[in-house]
């Protein structure tokens, strides 16, 4: 049943994707693998950020360990189209961020076979970057414990920003 | 599949290019490809007329180019006010901007208490919370020359990059503290400047991502097909950005991907890579 579930939200992200990303893992580590699901797929010019579910799901037959203390997560962005796109042309950006000192404490979770963790992803959307409505996609680099899925503008998580006031 | 007539555009010496009707003969024709592409036909700005005589007495402007306005061709989208600004020698020169520092201030009774603030002065993607930031940001000019050719009612237009310049802006955030004793002072900026020394390699890989976006994009095609010329221009305007876009989207994730792994290998500057 819950694996049903994952496997639902993993479709319903997908709807956003292109149909290479559809039901398609994005990243594995063994039996961990790594699903998106963006909660929505729109938003307004001047909005704080969009949210993105993160779901590592074990997918294997046997009991695994993650280290979900570890999350880091590095964005980048391109422009598909935005009311100044036919002048200026698409671009694109990142936003790495860092810490001084150590890393993070470690904090272990088990996953029983087909059971799923799950946390979020914040989208940013302060930056001057995403200041015209149109389309933009965002290719986040995470990495969980041992699990890490690289940036990839063909499995970009596309959104829309709407000029709402 | 014969071409109709031509039409180029120079990227290097002018102000203008034209779209013209070329002459029947195929004098002007690239035999040696045999496609529908032909040479350049340079139109010299402090001459202000087309280099060679010959072309200039022949050519007729395709219905929807208005030769009194440059602009109207679309040809240098980036450059249009100030096309010799844009323009990239050898299409393979990223135009980096200086880095931009910009310094938030914390409070901190000492230097660990400062360094501690900063650690909470942003929130990332993740949920954690970081003292640095860098943010790079480009955009891409690019001049095109495009090509037609007709056959039977249908027109093809291809659009091909000749040169192109990826501006690249980086954003570096760092932390700033002051009112220690000149040890505590010392021990606040030391951790800083292995920050900074940190985001700066960021820059470096920004910069190297850049590059190869920039070294990609000489060569991209847009290509439209229509009923109508312009129709067909107008589609392979449309495809060429959308193959500048994907390549873009590249570059952002190389970046992504540059400054992970960077990371991961040195835990953010505190480990050698």
């Amino acid at each position: 049943m819950k694996n049903n579930f994952v496997k639902a939200i993993a479709l319903l992200s997908c709807s956003l994707c292109s149909p290479m990303q559809q039901g398609q893992t994005v990243a594995k580590n063994e039996t961990l693998a790594m699903y998106l699901a963006p909660r929505s797929s729109t938003g307004c010019v001047g909005d704080k950020g969009l949210i993105v579910d993160v779901l590592i799901v074990n997918e294997g037959a046997n009991e695994q360990s993650l280290d979900v203390g570890k999350y880091y997560a590095v964005l980048g962005f391109s422009t598909i189209s935005n009311g100044t796109a036919d002048d200026s042309g698409s671009g694109g950006m990142s936003i790495i961020p860092d810490r001084i000192g150590g890393p993070p404490a470690s904090r272990m979770v088990m996953l029983k076979p087909h059971e799923a963790y799950k946390t979020e992803l914040s989208i940013p959307l302060s930056d001057p970057f995403f200041g015209h409505a149109g389309l933009y996609t965002a290719m986040p680099s995470i990495t969980i414990g041992s699990v890490k899925r690289a940036a990839s503008a063909r499995q970009g998580l596309i959104f829309e920003l709407r000029a709402c006031k | 599949m014969q071409p109709e007539f031509i039409y180029d555009c120079t990227p290097r010496f002018v102000y203008w290019c034209g779209l013209w009707a070329s002459r029947s003969s195929g004098k002007e024709r690239d035999t040696e490809s045999g496609n529908d592409y032909f040479g350049a036909r340079y139109y010299a700005s402090n001459m202000g007329r087309f280099m060679s005589p010959d072309w200039a007495a022949q050519a007729q402007p395709v219905p929807y180019a208005k030769m009194d306005n440059p602009q109207s061709l679309n040809l240098y989208s980036y450059v249009l006010n100030n096309p010799l600004s844009g323009v990239d020698a050898d299409g393979h020169v990223v135009d980096q901007k200086p880095t931009v520092y910009v310094y938030y201030t914390v409070s901190g009774a000492d230097a660990n208490e400062a360094l501690s603030n900063a650690n909470n002065h942003f929130t990332g993607a993740d949920g954690g919370h970081y003292a640095g930031m860098t943010t790079p940001s480009f955009n891409v000019q690019w001049m095109d020359s495009p090509s037609l050719t007709k056959d039977g009612g249908m027109s093809t237009v291809t659009r091909t990059i000749t040169s192109d310049t990826v501006t690249l802006t980086n954003t570096v955030q760092l932390p700033q503290w002051t009112g220690g004793t000149p040890e505590q002072q010392a021990a606040f900026d030391k951790g800083v400047a292995q920050l900074k020394a940190h985001e700066d390699s960021h820059v470096g890989d920004n910069r190297a991502a850049a590059d190869t976006l920039d070294k990609s994009l000489p060569g991209t095609k847009g290509t439209g097909t229509a009923p109508t010329t312009p129709a067909a221009d107008a589609a392979a305007k449309a495809d060429l950005k959308t193959n500048v876009g994907a390549k873009n989207a590249a570059a952002a994730a190389d970046m992504a991907n540059r400054g992970a792994a960077r990371d991961a290998a040195t835990d953010h500057g505190k480990k050698q890579p």
